[in-house]
């Protein structure tokens, strides 16, 4: 991993077009502000982590059972 | 449709189609993939009859990837989803009517009840042939709404 000591107001450039500022640093955090284009999609880690284990669970089994056909059939509130 | 679905051997095929062949095979590029398959670009939207509202997100390169997705024009809560998206900038209101939203449904262990990943909505642009999956940071938007009644 490359380690990079910034201070608050100082940024760091990724690539041509992505720029990530330190804003601030308080209560135990550091507030960062990013600048990329539109259709980089940026996440904090945990949530990423968190969406990829709901889409993994999400997967249906290779053959649909009746069950899952029932509920599927049951609606949306 | 489903047979395609019963068929457990993975049918891969290489990612680096154009956009005119995904045009013709009507199969959306997710440039960043889908979060947690990060390597999977090209889906394909599948809607049988017998499902309907709900439809099919499958990959093309890995078949065994299927998930059950439903537009949110059918969730009650869509409109908090696209004020969401509005104000995220993600869609435009005045200049989105090729872009439809999706959440990826998960039936729970028992099968007996369907939750909805909300904060997560799937982009379709059907104009560009893209897509792609967001992160709605709300607390009222969780990942796991319940769709149907016990």
């Amino acid at each position: 991993m490359l380690v990079l000591t910034r201070k608050p107001g100082e940024s760091i450039r990724i690539g041509n077009n992505i720029i990530i500022t330190i804003m601030d640093r308080s209560s135990g955090g550091v507030k960062v502000g990013i600048e990329a284009p539109t259709p980089i999609p940026i996440f904090r880690e945990e949530i990423y982590n968190h969406i990829c284990r709901e889409n993994q669970n999400a997967v249906l089994p290779t053959e649909l059972d009746s069950d899952l056909l029932d509920v599927l059939k049951k609606g949306v509130k | 449709m489903y047979n395609q679905m019963t068929d457990s051997s993975p049918k891969k095929i290489e990612s680096g189609m154009t956009q005119k062949q995904c045009t013709q095979k009507n199969i959306f590029r997710f440039g960043f993939g889908l979060p947690g398959f990060e390597t999977l670009q090209l889906f394909r939207i599948i809607s049988s009859r017998g499902i309907a509202p709900f439809e099919l997100l499958q990959s093309e390169e890995d078949q065994r990837v299927s998930l059950i997705i439903l537009n949110i024009k059918y969730l009650p809560i869509h409109q908090k989803i696209y004020r969401a998206l509005t104000i995220a900038n993600r869609i435009n209101p005045s200049n989105s009517t090729s872009v439809d939203v999706y959440v990826i449904l998960k039936a729970s262990a028992d099968k007996k009840k369907l939750t909805a990943n909300v904060k997560a909505p799937v982009l379709i642009d059907r104009e560009r042939f893209t897509g792609q999956q967001l992160v709605l940071e709300r607390d009222d938007l969780p990942v796991d709404y319940q769709l149907v009644r016990k």
